[in-house]
């Protein structure tokens, strides 16, 4: 009985996903299409990137509420200075950007804003909260000093290509997503810096004692978190052609979801990246079947407020006395 | 050792990056290139302005309150212009009328042809309704919306800055005026008294 339960509970995101699609499949001709999967998969691209991000965060005991600003302003860099370039009069200079070049600043900016983070909880004991909730107000206001409150828009085929393109008969933000995904279950589970995240979110004072450089850790965890979440933006913007001053406005909210359906214990220390990927393709599945099922997008908000909670419940319920 | 290597290393890879990733030029020669490239909003709404406002084909605006007020979707869809699948429609209207009062933010003037009453915007100079009405523009032809957007600024710019200041100076109660300017109508609510003329043309006719 024992066996079937743990059986149960550690295959239940799947269990959830499948039976939401075997229902979607029966209610609606058009869920179960090529089209449309290809459709859920590059929707959920970008938050799978935030969502990793996310899920290293939490496992170690912390929260980023400033991702969806980070992915606004690193997209709005890259599309900028692909668009514009720099100019510098006193040195009658114009710094023109490649696509790549572009794309390097953006992550350059997700990077900077990350290690500022980090920066903030570690070195001035910020709660992580806080420090993040402020990030979220300063990237959004320079994301709109950036951009003048103006799309940024006509960005190229090149750039475009990013986020629209197909490779070998795959769209390109699923190849990138793809890549995110094995680097990050790489680094969770074969690293020792895999091992130190886990450990910090199990136990700090025990991490510290056994002479893990918690500040360092945690550096980069945020440092990633904000790298990912510009790969993030550079996807959106060169989805959209367009860098756009509230783009990721409550993407964050999703990411977290997305972490928390995939059974990662806000507690820390406990959760895997696999199971944020299963967390973003059952919100992904979702949007997507309500959408299909001509579900009112108020209820649509209700119903997956609802399946969030439910998860956090469920997860609560099986691992009650490990929190 | 070691570290030498991986600094070497470090070095070589960004450089090849940053070689990659950014390029230099002279500013001026940018400059240059870009003006005979860039879509320039001023000066085309200036063009506007100069060359076809005298010009344009307006609908009588006694008669386009009376087609408004039987029927405004189906006068609207037939003699109105709107953008995308928006439910405002942009006119261009004309008349003569007589200056009852004078607001802060509008006049409101009778037309002389049959008693009606409109208001002429004088404060808030917004939104899209003379590129629109004018049928000036059309989205599509614009590669950069930020572009299109920045014809129906200057447009309103000008009407802010040129238009309105010599009109409102000279203006008074129960002064003739020639007036042409931009209608929207919301097709699913609208109510002849909150009719506001986003104006192009001014005349005193006394």
């Amino acid at each position: 009985m024992t066996t079937v339960k743990s059986t149960l509970i550690k295959f239940q995101s799947i269990i959830a996903l499948f039976v939401m699609c075997v229902v979607l499949i029966i209610l609606s001709d058009k869920f179960f299409t090529v089209e449309n999967g290809w459709n859920i998969a590059r929707q959920i691209s970008i938050n799978v990137c935030i969502s990793v991000g996310m899920t290293l965060v939490i496992l170690t005991k912390g929260i980023d509420l400033s991702v969806g600003s980070m992915l606004a302003l690193s997209g709005a860099v890259a599309a900028g200075l692909l668009k514009y370039g720099l100019e510098i009069p006193s040195m009658n200079t114009y710094v023109g950007f490649t696509v790549f070049g572009a794309i390097l600043a953006g992550l350059a900016v997700g990077g900077g804003l990350g290690v500022f983070n980090g920066w903030m909880i570690t070195n001035f004991k910020v709660p992580s909260f806080v420090a993040t909730l402020a990030m979220l107000t300063i990237a959004r206001g320079a994301t709109m000093l950036w951009t003048g409150g103006f799309p940024i828009t006509g960005l190229g085929d090149h750039f475009a290509f990013i986020g629209t393109g197909w490779f070998l008969g795959i769209p390109m933000p699923v190849w990138i997503t793809v890549i995110v995904v094995i680097l990050a279950v790489i680094l969770t589970t074969k690293t020792k810096f895999g091992r130190h995240i886990y450990a910090i979110g199990g136990n700090e004072s025990a991490a510290r004692l056994s002479g893990i450089n918690i500040n360092k850790v945690k550096i980069w965890v945020y440092t990633i978190a904000g790298i990912l979440a510009a790969v993030g933006g550079i996807i959106l913007t060169s989805r959209l052609d367009s860098a756009q001053p509230n783009a990721g406005m409550s993407y964050e909210l999703d990411a977290i979801a997305a972490v928390v359906i995939g059974g990662t214990s806000l507690s820390g220390g406990r959760g895997s990246i696999m199971g944020t990927v299963q967390g973003a393709l059952i919100i992904g599945v979702l949007n997507s079947g309500l959408v299909l099922l001509n579900v009112s997008p108020f209820w649509q908000q209700i119903i997956k407020g609802l399946v969030i909670l439910l998860a956090v419940i469920l997860d609560r319920l099986n691992y009650a006395n490990e929190d | 050792m070691n570290n030498t290597i991986k600094y070497l290393l470090i070095t070589i890879i960004a450089g090849v990056s940053l070689y990659n990733a950014i390029y230099f030029k002279k500013l001026d020669e940018v400059k240059k290139e870009a003006s005979n490239t860039t879509f320039n909003a001023k000066n085309y709404a200036n063009q506007f302005f100069k060359n076809d406002v005298e010009s344009f084909k307006a609908i009588n605006a006694s008669d386009f309150l009376n087609h408004i007020n039987a029927d405004a979707q189906a006068y609207a869809e037939n003699n109105g212009h709107k953008l995308g699948i928006s439910s405002d429609y942009n006119f261009i209207v004309e008349g003569n009328a007589i200056v009852l009062e004078i607001e802060e933010e509008y006049i409101v003037v009778e037309l002389e042809s049959d008693q009606q009453r409109l208001k002429i915007a004088t404060d808030f100079i917004f939104g899209n309704a003379i590129r629109e009405g004018a049928r000036r523009a059309n989205i599509g032809d614009y590669q950069n919306t930020m572009d299109f957007n920045n014809i129906s600024v200057e447009l309103n710019n000008i009407v802010r800055e040129q238009i309105l200041p010599p009109f409102l100076q000279e203006v008074k109660v129960s002064d003739r005026i020639y007036f042409k300017g931009a209608a929207k109508v919301n097709t699913k609510r609208h109510t002849n008294e909150n009719m506001k003329v986003i104006p192009m043309l001014l005349k005193i006719n006394n």
